[in-house]
């Protein structure tokens, strides 16, 4: 069925990276800027997601705590990763099928020689952060995400240069924050 | 507030295209600091002469977070993730009873643009690195000044305090 599909081509591997594009829509067509820069995965909880335009902003996560550095703001502010490692698309970049599963109906809703795409609608609407999410693959490698999150608005990531068990260093996945700036350890809400 | 052309003292009339302006578009990054808890969001703010859209959104994929929509008098909002829309007359109100923290929206519409609320007494600060002013028991510090057109000078910093809440939002892009 769909979601042993969807588990085939999430699964088998445990490093992750790729350059990404992102934008958001609202109704009326796109709004928000287009964002890009880079990401990396190291299986089970380990991950980096680095916007270099239109605003530098880097967020990491060694597993226990996460990140956010926004170099304009001058500001780093770390938090406890449990938090965010709920969210569907950490999910999906994670490959745990059992919690997409648990939250999420996956139905396939195309497929040819080289190409599948995924629907996700969650199972309990009003806990979900997400309307719906569709995932793109080409040539079983994961390209495309849309999120629609229950205000209406479209998040598009497109991802390119994707490598699957990329030799990564892993200190990418560890952060010290420069010295001028704000630092704030927030304590677990 | 009054519909009257804004009262503009000496020092301000340069500014007078920016009190001029009110239909923009402002793209950018804004954190909000209140002791040690801080968040940083993206936020699309869009004014079409008195009425406001205000599109707050957070996380590598940009969710959203609120959406506001008003003028003065009125705002509708909706929270991510909660089905019913909120109405009030503020949006300070409403977003600090929804979000904990609030963005001084009426005042902000001028504050954005790094130039006082003309309704309301002022009082301007040295700032050797751009504009700041105390208002309505906020100070603030308007910087990195950029032309966005021949008559038009935008700032791209802006940083809003009081009591332990600072807001800092960065101009990534204003559309006009």
């Amino acid at each position: 069925n769909a979601l042993d599909q969807l588990a085939s081509l999430l699964t088998g591997y445990e490093r992750f990276s790729a350059r990404f594009e992102q934008f958001s829509s609202g109704e009326q067509g796109t709004r928000g800027e287009v964002t890009s820069g880079y990401l990396a995965v190291s299986r089970p909880d380990k991950f980096v997601w680095n916007t270099e335009t239109p605003f530098p902003q880097e967020i990491v996560s060694d597993g226990e705590y996460i990140w956010i550095y926004d170099t304009d703001l001058e500001q780093a502010t770390r938090k406890s990763a449990d938090q965010n490692t709920e969210s569907a698309p950490a999910l999906i970049l994670n490959g745990r099928i059992h919690e997409l599963d648990r939250m999420y109906e996956v139905t396939l809703l195309q497929r040819s020689v080289d190409m599948e795409v995924f629907e996700l609608i969650p199972k309990i609407p009003q806990e979900a952060m997400f309307s719906r999410i569709r995932l793109l693959f080409k040539d079983a490698v994961l390209s495309e995400f849309l999120l629609d999150d229950t205000l209406g608005q479209r998040s598009t990531i497109m991802l390119s240069e994707v490598q699957l068990n990329p030799e990564l260093d892993e200190s990418i996945f560890s952060f010290t924050p420069p010295d001028d700036i704000d630092v704030l350890y927030e304590s677990d809400r | 507030c009054s519909s009257k052309p804004p009262l503009l003292p000496e020092s301000m009339q340069a500014q007078r295209p920016v009190y001029d302006l009110n239909d923009w578009i402002l793209e950018g990054r804004m954190s909000l600091r209140l002791e040690d808890r801080s968040d940083s969001v993206s936020i699309h703010w869009q004014q079409k002469q008195r009425d406001y859209e205000i599109n707050v959104s957070a996380g590598p994929f940009n969710q959203s977070v609120a959406r506001l929509e008003g003028r003065p008098g009125f705002v509708e909002m909706q929270v991510a993730g909660e089905e019913t829309l909120y109405t009030a007359r503020s949006p300070e109100a409403l977003m600090n009873a929804m979000l904990g923290w609030s963005l001084p929206v009426s005042h902000g519409i001028y504050w954005v643009k790094g130039i006082p609320d003309p309704n309301v007494i002022f009082e301007t600060h040295e700032s050797e690195r751009g504009f700041s002013f105390a208002q309505s028991g906020w100070k603030i510090d308007a910087s990195r000044f950029e032309q966005v057109n021949p008559n038009l000078l935008l700032p791209r910093r802006i940083r809003m305090e009081r009591e332990g809440l600072t807001i800092t939002l960065i101009v990534s892009q204003w559309r006009l």
